[in-house]
């Protein structure tokens, strides 16, 4: 099992003297997708940022494909693409097609490469036909979908997006989803992702690290969504399906159904089942 | 109110519309470009006499116009410079010695000295003039990467690429925090206090915009950012550029001969 990503005791302080993370620890194998949950404040977009290279961990260290990721860092970029969350930092160029091949040409690809990857990214994302218009002057959606295609864009080996759901409509999360999931199973992408909808993580994500300034807990999402109790404790709640056939477990005594679902789908076949086989 | 004020600024002074039309001097190669603004700008430097200075901005604004740049916007975007020389020429009126016009007991008003002021303003006109009309008839990253192929060094580049995006930023952060502030005003406000509001935000704008640009930085650092611009457009020079090189040359010699050879004043 490769390692996509190691990070060893990490704390980080921001300039201030904050402390947004304290001795944190995980590893991402490769072709893995792991979700970062945490509340508010939990240092989520910090330790990404962090993973990227783009802050300088204070304490511990960080590897990336089995490099440390001080060594080599451009190299290193280059493989690594982050979605920030907040896509008005993402987006800088005067037009949209201009920020979708920055990335590229950085990277030195042909221009015939670039252009195709470009027109590929902005059609992946839903936003052909908007080449020529100015970043900030899209709507909070079209933005975060810029910012994410601004990424796709470089074909980047680990994938790391920060709420990549917020203010997204229900066809575009539908899409992101198709997205990953394409980038996962056909590309070998590693995924990590940060966000608090609930509903979405079951769609995207293997497994979790429950995060609040220090690894709470991590485990499969099974295992993480059973333990109510400590989702609860750490300000954050279960996906509607899960809280639902908790109170049903409840309601019909014991655990009747084994393992939880996560998904609609998953839940639909619990309840066929159930409804063929009451006992 | 400010933020109506603040979406005005940034049309006029950001806008680049004008520079993706298709007209004669957008279809100029950005290399020759700024090669024949900075050989307008020297030439208008050495110009002594008024009247090269009126022909080389006659000049330079018919081709605006024929670049259909409208002659409001054109007009708005230049005369901002020269309005403040306008003011630090004055003096100039009044202390220059010489053949009077005008004598109060106090006040003197030369000849010599309304001369060596409208020079003066004419000059850094004209060169705003060209500077402006090369900024509106070019895309921004167009002008960096004509500035790199001309061998202009890099720490130049990077300055004024980065410099351009944070004006962007500050602007944007200026916007959405007057936009805040409009959402909780309730009553009608005087300009006044308008201004005042603004002033007491504009420390909190600067800090804001830093933060935003150190984070913008970090997003093009994640990107692959190694301090050059590049982009897609193809530059090559053909016909067109040629035949335009030569005639700004041409204007350059006939305005530096006049001057200097046959004394015309
Ligand atoms: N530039 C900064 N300077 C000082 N403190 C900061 C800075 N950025 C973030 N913090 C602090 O670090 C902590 C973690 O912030 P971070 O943005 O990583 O949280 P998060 O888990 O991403 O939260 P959210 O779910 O709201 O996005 C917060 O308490 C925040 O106040
Ligand atoms: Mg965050």
């Amino acid at each position: 099992m490769d390692l996509a990503i190691e990070v060893k005791d990490l704390s980080y302080s921001y300039p201030d003297g904050f402390l947004a993370l304290d001795r944190v620890s995980l590893k991402v194998i490769l072709n893995e997708r792991v979700a970062i949950l945490g509340p508010n404040g939990a240092g989520k977009s910090t330790l990404l940022m962090l993973i990227s290279g783009l802050l300088k961990p204070s304490k511990g260290s960080i590897h990336i494909l089995g490099r440390p990721i001080d060594e080599n860092i451009h190299k290193i970029r280059s493989e690594i693409g982050i979605v920030f969350q907040d896509p008005d930092d993402q987006l800088f160029c005067p037009t949209l097609w201009e920020d979708v091949t920055f990335g590229p040409l950085n990277m030195g690809l042909s221009e015939d490469e670039v252009v195709k990857r470009g027109k590929e990214a902005l059609r992946m994302v839903g936003l052909d036909g908007y080449e020529e218009r100015a970043p900030h002057h899209l709507s909070a959606g079209e933005k975060k979908k810029a910012a994410i295609a601004t990424v796709l864009v470089m074909k980047p080996k680990i994938l790391i997006l920060d709420e990549p759901t917020a203010n997204l409509d229900p066809k575009g999360k539908k899409e992101l989803v198709k997205i990953i999931d394409n980038l996962h199973k056909n590309q070998k992408i590693t995924l990590i992702i940060a966000t608090h909808d609930m509903d979405f993580i079951p769609l995207i994500a293997d497994r979790a690290y429950i995060l609040n300034k220090r690894i709470i807990a991590e485990g499969n999402l099974e295992d993480i969504f059973s333990d109510s109790d400590m989702m609860m404790k750490a300000g954050l709640d279960l996906p509607t399906v899960t809280r639902l056939f908790e109170f049903i477990n409840e309601f019909m005594g014991s655990d009747k159904v084994k393992p939880i679902p996560l998904t609609i789908e998953q839940a639909l076949q619990e309840i066929k089942r159930l409804l063929k086989n009451p006992q | 109110m400010i933020s109506n004020f603040l979406n005005l600024f940034e049309d006029i002074f950001f806008n680049e519309k004008y520079s993706s039309l298709n007209f004669i001097i957008q279809k100029i190669d950005p290399r020759v470009k700024i090669f024949s603004s900075i050989a307008l700008i020297s030439i208008a430097i050495l110009a002594k006499s008024i009247l090269t200075l009126i022909i080389l901005t006659s000049i330079i604004f018919i081709l605006s116009i024929v670049s259909r740049i409208p002659l409001k916007i054109f007009l708005i975007r230049t005369s901002l410079i020269p309005l403040f020389t306008t003011l630090i020429a004055l003096p100039l009126i009044f202390i220059t010695p010489g053949n009077q016009i005008l004598n109060l007991n106090f006040i003197n008003i030369t000849t010599e000295g309304v001369h060596k002021a409208l020079i003066f303003i004419l000059r850094v006109w004209t060169c705003v003039n060209s500077l402006i009309l090369l900024t509106l008839t070019t895309k921004f990253s167009n002008i960096i990467n004509a500035m790199e192929k001309l061998k202009i060094p890099k720490i130049f580049t990077v300055m004024i690429s980065i410099t351009y995006r944070f004006i962007f930023l500050s602007i944007n952060e200026a916007y959405r925090m007057l936009l805040a502030k409009e959402s909780r005003t309730f009553k009608k406000e005087s300009r006044l206090k308008e201004i005042k509001t603004l002033a007491s935000m504009l420390s909190t704008l600067f800090i804001r915009s830093y933060e935003r640009g150190e984070r913008v930085y970090l997003a093009m650092m994640a990107r692959g950012y190694n301090g050059s611009v590049n982009n897609l457009e193809k530059m090559s020079i053909n016909r067109r550029d040629v035949v335009f090189i030569l005639i700004v040359l041409f204007i350059c010699i006939i305005a530096l001969s006049s001057e200097y050879f046959l004394g015309v004043s």
